[in-house]
């Protein structure tokens, strides 16, 4: 077992006792995730508590299903919430004391009682309901304001709906916002527009097939996924992975690093209308995806990673051909580090924007550049080492400006730091295999691997039963833990704020929401569709037909 | 009557103004994707745009109040065109021209910002109504500077009329160089007439997706955006009548070049400052333009005020 883990099982009934005592004598400040386990007769809940020094104390305990409440741990962490509410959705335990708030993540018209990642569930459940009935409004669920600015209920306001098809966001969600003239009074947030049953799916595959599931998380941090869990298995499985393995890991992570970061900067500037800086980063980025492609024969998902090692050796042509690029991406970066310091309207629309101070990001369990740009010297490559980053000499990027400005300054650094690394990792590139073969079964056993993603930490929980299939994989993105912070960074700012302020957690609404598979409704032809559509909007009073004559 | 008729609907007219226009925004948009290291639209692409525009679908909201949201665009068409009669091009005469047609002119341009704003508010949409709404706060911002920046080399020039000023500049070409700091003033206020970065607030697209213009389409987005283009024109046409009084007694041809690299080198500017520049708030811009572009336009006036009292009298 792999060091700086503790796994420790405690009773129901000793379990908040235990709790306390980790939290506020033994230091783990930091929740990184609620895992939900179907046990049978019993909820399994894991939580994964994590200290400054890497160490993760894996606090279990069992509910009974006949039971089916728990209390919620949002005295403690207050980012517990939507961890929980997770829980509540997909395994149908109740968390009692919760404040009043939306579910997530499935949809609002989604059946009562169906609880998507308990074992005996099966999407075949939903094909016997019918796609309409699950569109009738009388199983809807009812819904209700979920962040810490509550909606307001007075009608001077504007209620202006961002999402969840809105030109400033690139993936569905949904903000609606209160306005007062042009301050923003309230905010709901409603996420869970991007899941598609990847947890549910990858218990149903083979370790083997999950390592390129978990890989389509996300399109910009696919490898941050793919790694992280091979990680975890190969834990489980105690594989001794060749250190050539590991350091081609870290180089690709860090390729990856570089463009998400740099496709960030364009993402910023252009919602504050500074397209041209979007169109130099993204050129810049072009030369990172050539590398991507080059190394691994990818652009978007690389496949790099296998069970034990990598796929693909990297040759001395292709380090010097990646030595030569980052070179001219130096010259670069410090170029937009002179536009961000010196550009007056681009550090107007940044500076004193989106404030979070150092309380509230470790309160709210902020995670990655949007943490350590409030001053928080968190970063899981250096607390718990993975990968080649145990051997190498890099800095972890603060800054204390806490607001939009920060958190762009601390990403330039960090590109500047990904440089440095790349350099090392294919000076000191070991020699030997690329991997080690891997068994087909994995021992029974589970493990919690961390990754530090360009957004922030990574949590994958994998168990496995022995089988081929993993018994489950728990997935915790980034952006869960940084969302919460957007409404306190929002609070009495002005709507032309927002989008910036949500595009600097640099969200990933694909890594969020990922996780329950509606296969039920089958292919729907062209004229169903149409059909299924007319149905929809006549049943809410919308009548198209009518429309037209009149 | 035929050669009024010609004069405004063919040359300089409407017809005129509208190749012009559409050969303008070319222009903006390719040097805007060269800054950009981009390739750019080609040359008939803005053409294109109007075209595949109007054979569009028109969705009007059932909310809206139709006539107003019809005849927004139109108006605003109108008013641009109207103006441009007044403005001396390449010659020391307007098409037309009367005492105080600088008033006359300023007030025409402002009825696009109007349009805009009745448009936007009567789609009865929430981001149209945002957008028209921060269109009015912006107006109250600029207006004020453009205006001033406008009148101080007419009071220099102690006329009221755009043929007036253009006369009395051949006359004393020197006089050009007092007006400097008012043409950067009428710069930064066109940036904000014409909505364009970092004063595009009315319509930024990343928080209230196009504000004014959300709901239309087809027709009516096509006339709005060729009365948008042609305002880009007859903007520039002014401030190079008024800020650039040179070269008016050339031999037609000449003149008409020299009108052209006047207005193009305009356009350039105002290009450049999108370019450059990242979209401010509304409350930056507002305290932008009162704090410091006009108390800059009342000094100009001063400045006039003072040269025309003591040392040029």
């Amino acid at each position: 077992m792999r060091q700086k883990r503790q796994w420790t099982e405690v009773g129901i009934d000793r379990f908040f006792e235990a709790f306390d005592r980790a939290v506020k004598q033994d230091g783990f400040t930091m929740l990184c995730t609620v895992s939900g386990l179907d046990e049978g007769a019993d909820f399994g809940l894991i939580y994964h508590l994590a200290r400054t020094d890497g160490e993760v104390l894996n606090l279990k305990t069992k509910v009974n299903k006949d039971r089916g409440e728990m209390k919620t741990v949002t005295v403690y962490f207050p980012s517990a919430q939507i961890y929980e509410r997770e829980i509540e959705d997909l395994f149908g335990l109740k968390f009692t004391g919760l404040p009043p708030g939306r579910r997530y993540p499935l949809p609002d018209g989604w059946p009562t009682g169906e609880h998507p990642l308990r074992k005996d569930w099966s999407a075949d459940r939903l094909k016997d309901m019918g796609a309409i009935q699950m569109a009738d409004e009388s199983i809807r669920l009812p819904i209700g304001p979920r962040h810490e600015i509550s909606p307001p209920t007075d009608f001077s306001l504007t209620k202006v709906p961002i999402g969840p098809q809105h030109p400033a966001l690139k993936e569905p969600e949904s903000f609606n916002v209160s306005l007062r003239g042009e301050k923003i009074a309230g905010l709901e947030i409603k996420l869970g527009y991007n899941h598609r049953g990847i947890e549910k799916g990858c218990e149903g595959r083979s370790f083997l097939q999950d390592v390129y599931l978990v890989e389509r998380i996300c399109g910009i941090c696919s490898h941050t996924h793919s790694t992280c869990f091979v990680q975890a298995v190969e834990e489980i499985a105690g594989l001794e992975v060749p250190r050539r393995a590991l350091y081609i890991r870290t180089l690709v992570g860090e390729l990856e690093r570089i463009h998400s970061h740099l496709l960030w900067l364009g993402v910023a500037g252009h919602e504050i209308g500074f397209d041209t800086l979007l169109m130099y980063t993204w050129r810049d980025r072009e030369a990172v995806m050539d590398l991507l492609a080059t190394i691994t024969g990818n652009r978007v998902n690389y496949g790099i990673n296998a069970i034990g090692g990598v796929r693909r050796d990297l040759t001395s042509e292709q380090g010097a051909e990646v030595l030569k690029a980052v070179d001219t991406l130096v010259e670069q970066t410090k170029y937009y580090i002179g536009v961000a310091q010196e550009e007056t309207t681009l550090i107007q629309r940044l500076s004193g924007v989106g404030k979070l101070s150092k309380e509230d990001a470790l309160r709210l369990g902020a995670v990655g550049p949007t943490a350590r740009a409030s001053g928080v010297a968190r970063d899981i490559r250096k607390d718990d080492p993975y990968a080649a980053y145990g051997e190498l000499d890099f800095k972890v990027i603060t800054d204390d400006h806490c607001d939009v400005f920060g958190r762009t300054v601390v990403r330039l650094g960090e590109l500047m730091e990904s440089y440095s690394i790349i350099r090392q990792v294919i000076k000191n590139l070991p020699d030997g295999p690329i991997a080690v073969k891997a068994p087909r079964r994995i021992p029974v056993g589970e493990a919690l691997s961390r990754y530090e993603a360009p957004r922030g930490e990574d949590v994958h929980y994998v168990k496995s039963n022995g089988g081929e299939n993993p018994e489950r994989v728990k997935v915790r993105a980034p952006t869960l833990a940084n969302i919460q912070s957007v409404s306190k960074m929002l609070e009495d700012r002005y709507l032309a704020d927002l989008p910036i302020v949500v595009a600097a957690i640099d969200p990933c609404f694909s890594c969020t929401d990922r996780a329950v598979e509606i296969e039920g409704q089958g292919t729907l032809s062209w004229e169903d569709v149409r059909r299924y559509g007319i149905e929809f909007y006549k049943k809410r009073g919308i009548d198209f037909g009518a429309m037209k004559k009149k | 009557m035929i050669w009024a008729l010609f004069q405004i609907l063919i040359f300089p007219g409407l017809l005129f103004l509208s190749i012009v226009s559409l050969f303008a925004e070319f222009y903006d948009r390719k040097l805007y994707a060269r800054l950009q290291n981009r390739v750019g639209p080609p040359w008939f692409q803005p053409l294109a745009d109007f075209i595949k525009l109007l054979g569009k679908e028109e969705v009007v909201p059932e909310e809206a109040d139709i006539e107003m949201f019809k005849l927004s665009p139109v108006f605003a068409l109108a008013a641009t065109v109207t103006a441009f009669l007044y403005i001396p091009l390449w010659g020391i005469n307007a098409a037309y021209s009367f005492s105080g047609d600088l008033i006359v002119v300023l007030y025409l341009l402002t009825i696009p910002t109007l349009t805009f704003f009745l448009g936007g508010w009567y789609s009865r949409s929430l981001f149209s109504a945002i957008g028209a709404v921060r269109s009015i706060t912006q107006f109250f911002a600029y207006e004020i500077p453009l205006f001033i920046s406008l009148l101080a080399p007419a009071i220099l020039a102690n006329t009221w009329s755009l043929s007036g000023i253009a006369a009395f500049y051949t006359l004393h070409p020197w006089y050009i160089i007092f007006n400097l700091i008012g043409f950067g003033v009428a710069l930064v206020a066109l940036l904000g007439k014409l909505e364009r970065v970092p004063f595009d607030i009315p319509e930024a697209e990343t928080e209230i997706v196009a504000g004014s213009f959300t709901e239309y389409s087809g027709r009516f987005l096509a006339y709005f955006r060729m009365a948008i283009d042609i305002e880009v024109v007859v903007g520039a046409s002014l401030l190079a009548a008024v800020f650039l009084p040179f070269g008016l007694t050339l031999p037609p041809v000449w003149g008409f070049i020299l009108y052209l690299i006047k207005v193009f080198a305009v356009i350039g500017v105002l290009t450049l400052f999108r370019t450059v520049f990242a979209r401010l708030r509304i409350d930056q811009m507002v305290e932008f333009c009162w704090k410091w572009v006009a108390p800059i336009a009342f000094f100009q006036v001063l400045l006039n005020l003072m040269l025309k009292g003591f040392v040029l009298r």
